[in-house]
């Protein structure tokens, strides 16, 4: 046999062990850092971690359904929604206080752009529902931002396909 | 721990898999006939795109890859192969009326394949009353956007479009564009102005740029063959990728899978069994032999999915191995990427339209029909052997005959899936019709085509 055939044949042994390695890895990494959110308060700090824990989750292989295999999912999804909460709370106190103590239009707007953000990045749509101050943040984005409460999202993008 | 992660090991596995079947398909290609060697890097490519089927083709990453380079490097040299062979090929003939003969044949033969296509679509479309039933597929024809129908609109072609669009604006921006059209009427204009300074003035005023167009031609066609030699492995990539396509898109494909079998079916018809009528009527030589001769070609064409892209392997397959005359071959083949085009332009837009007609419970008349199929026919006069001419034709053809265009975005999900057996169709129309050009113009050797395929490697060649 030749050399360069053995080092394919090499190659393609350890490519399977890291894909099966991987596939592992990648899903207790994920449970790690949901375990790792604790209590959700409307941090920085706890912001990030939650973050992270939705980016190796996103990262999950979907062809053999790894996202099913995530023990602690249902703790995961309590944590978004209550920080979607939090995040949407801190908007409407933001508006509360522009008249009680002179925030501007602006300030608000982060808030609510920043909740928005929070809900689309973490929730998909039917759990929007979940959040019991969602109705909250449609009434502030018809109020403060020119798309109002579409439910967010940029303009939609159309993709033709190849033929 | 978080690099190694974000590796992707399934892809790179793949792809140690597939170099490894490509060092197999090597030392085939020394042993065994070359058409048996795209054979077998076809089902290797299938078994690997149904072994390692995934989600946005994400462990074909890599498959794809190589399989777009081989595209993109075949696409590279049609307008210069297409520019030198012409003009070449033109000169070398030397004989106006002999040039108008085959420009007149081929045009009219590829339009006489596109009137068979169609008269065979309907017929097919009729007795199957396809999409009879099948009213559930549009039922969320109202959810399409707006955005998404003004998308599609654009892409709508009408009469006056196709013709501009078939003659020259700048010489460089139809070679880079590859214009097919655009770029024979360039040689040939160049082919004619040339005879006629050498009839006039005599050939020793014009013969350095003879010699020119000749050792480029030579030089073109020897970078040719370094890329039909990546052909077997660009057809295993391009396989694979569209066996995982397939099953991904397994969900689309059950509600419309009648459609989906109509289409190939009356595609395989035009391609195998019109073209073989043609082919021993018109052409008279073996139809079996002539599949045979061409099965590379064939193969590219399903693989790759563009008609243009195929044309340079198409071109030397015709020449080399049909014993179409190198006039012919250069002149008609790429005539057939623009005019024609039989599955892209007649039988796809037609089954999708009575699919449609069907399930909403239309009654059409025969002239509506009638309509149909002229703007198929006029479609068929310069459409782009392009990846995505397909969607192109569908919309052109909805808004011709006042279909909702809402109804092609919703029957696009096997759009890609029929795309190989559509191009092939054309490809093979296009080298059929090059053939029996060939032989009414009596530019066809029949030594050539009788000759046996060798089974060594370099005979597979360019």
């Amino acid at each position: 046999m030749k050399k360069s055939t053995i080092v394919l044949i090499v190659a393609a042994v350890v490519c399977l062990g890291l894909s099966a390695f991987s596939l592992k890895a990648s899903v207790s990494r994920t449970d790690k850092a949901i375990a790792a959110i604790g209590e959700v308060t409307y941090t920085d700090k706890c912001k990030e971690k939650i973050d992270r824990a939705v980016e190796y989750y996103n990262a999950l292989d979907p062809n053999f359904n790894l996202k099913d295999k995530i023990e602690n999912k249902k703790e995961f999804d309590t944590a978004k929604i209550e920080y979607a909460r939090l995040a949407i709370k801190a908007a409407s106190v933001a508006d509360a206080r522009k008249t009680a103590e002179g925030y501007s239009s602006d300030d608000v707007k982060k808030y609510v752009t920043e909740a928005r953000a929070v809900v689309d990045s973490y929730l998909t749509p039917d759990q929007y529902a979940l959040v019991e101050n969602y109705a909250d943040l449609t009434a502030l984005e018809s109020e403060y931002t020119s798309t109002g409460g579409s439910g967010g999202g940029d303009s939609e993008e159309v993709s033709i396909p190849m033929c | 721990m978080d690099a190694l992660l974000s590796v992707n090991w399934i892809a790179l596995l793949v792809l140690m898999i597939a170099l490894l079947m490509f060092k197999v398909l090597n030392r085939l290609a020394y042993k065994i006939n070359w058409t048996f060697v795209i054979l077998i890097s076809m089902v290797m490519g299938a078994v690997i795109g149904i072994v390692f089927a995934s989600e946005n083709n994400s462990y074909l990453t890599w498959l794809g890859l190589i399989g777009d380079i081989y595209v993109n490097l075949i696409t590279a040299l049609v307008a210069p192969v297409i520019l030198v062979s012409v003009i070449s090929g033109l000169i070398a003939l030397n004989d106006k009326e002999k040039m108008k003969r085959i420009g007149t044949k081929s045009v009219f033969w590829l339009m006489i394949s596109s009137v068979i296509a169609v008269v065979i679509t309907i017929l097919f479309g009729m007795a199957t009353h396809i999409g009879n039933g099948a009213g559930a597929v549009f039922s969320d024809i109202a959810s399409v956007t707006d955005t998404t129908l003004s998308a599609y609109e654009e892409m709508g072609t009408s009469l006056d479009k196709i013709i501009l669009s078939l003659f020259p604006t700048n010489i460089v921006g139809d070679l880079a564009a590859d214009n097919i059209v655009a770029i024979i009427i360039i040689a040939v204009a160049i082919a004619v102005a040339y005879v006629n300074v050498a009839t006039d003035e005599g050939e020793g005023k014009v013969k350095a740029f003879k010699d020119f167009v000749e050792a480029f031609k030579k030089i073109i066609f020897h970078v040719l063959t370094f890329v039909i030699d990546l052909t077997p492995y660009a057809v295993l990539c391009l396989t694979a990728v569209s066996a995982s396509q397939l099953l991904s898109d397994k969900d689309a494909l059950v509600q419309l899978v009648i459609l989906v079998g109509l289409i190939y079916i009356v595609c395989l018809i035009q391609t195998y069994g019109v073209n073989a009528l043609l082919l021993k009527f018109g052409a008279k030589v073996s139809p079996l032999k002539f599949f045979k001769k061409t099965f590379d070609a064939q193969a590219t064409a399903f693989t790759t999915q563009s008609s243009v892209g195929t044309l340079p392997i198409t071109i030397d397959r015709l020449i080399r191995k049909v014993g179409v005359d190198e006039e012919v071959a250069n002149f008609s083949a790429p005539l057939g990427t623009t005019i024609g085009m039989a599955g892209c332009t007649c039988i796809w837009p037609i089954l999708l339209a009575m699919f449609y007609i069907n399930a909403t419970g239309q009654n059409w008349s025969a002239s509506q029909y009638l309509v149909m199929c002229f703007m198929c026919l006029v479609l068929s006069l310069g459409s782009a052997g392009m990846p995505g001419i397909g969607v192109v034709t569908a919309v052109s053809l909805f808004s011709a005959v006042n279909l909702p265009i809402a109804a092609v975005v919703l029957l696009i999900p096997i759009n890609n899936i029929t795309d190989m057996v559509r191009t092939l169709t054309n490809v093979v129309g296009a080298s059929v019709t090059a053939t029996v050009v060939a032989r009414n113009t009596d530019l066809l050797d029949d030594e050539v085509f009788e000759k046996e395929e060798m089974t060594q490697k370099k005979e597979g060649q360019a």
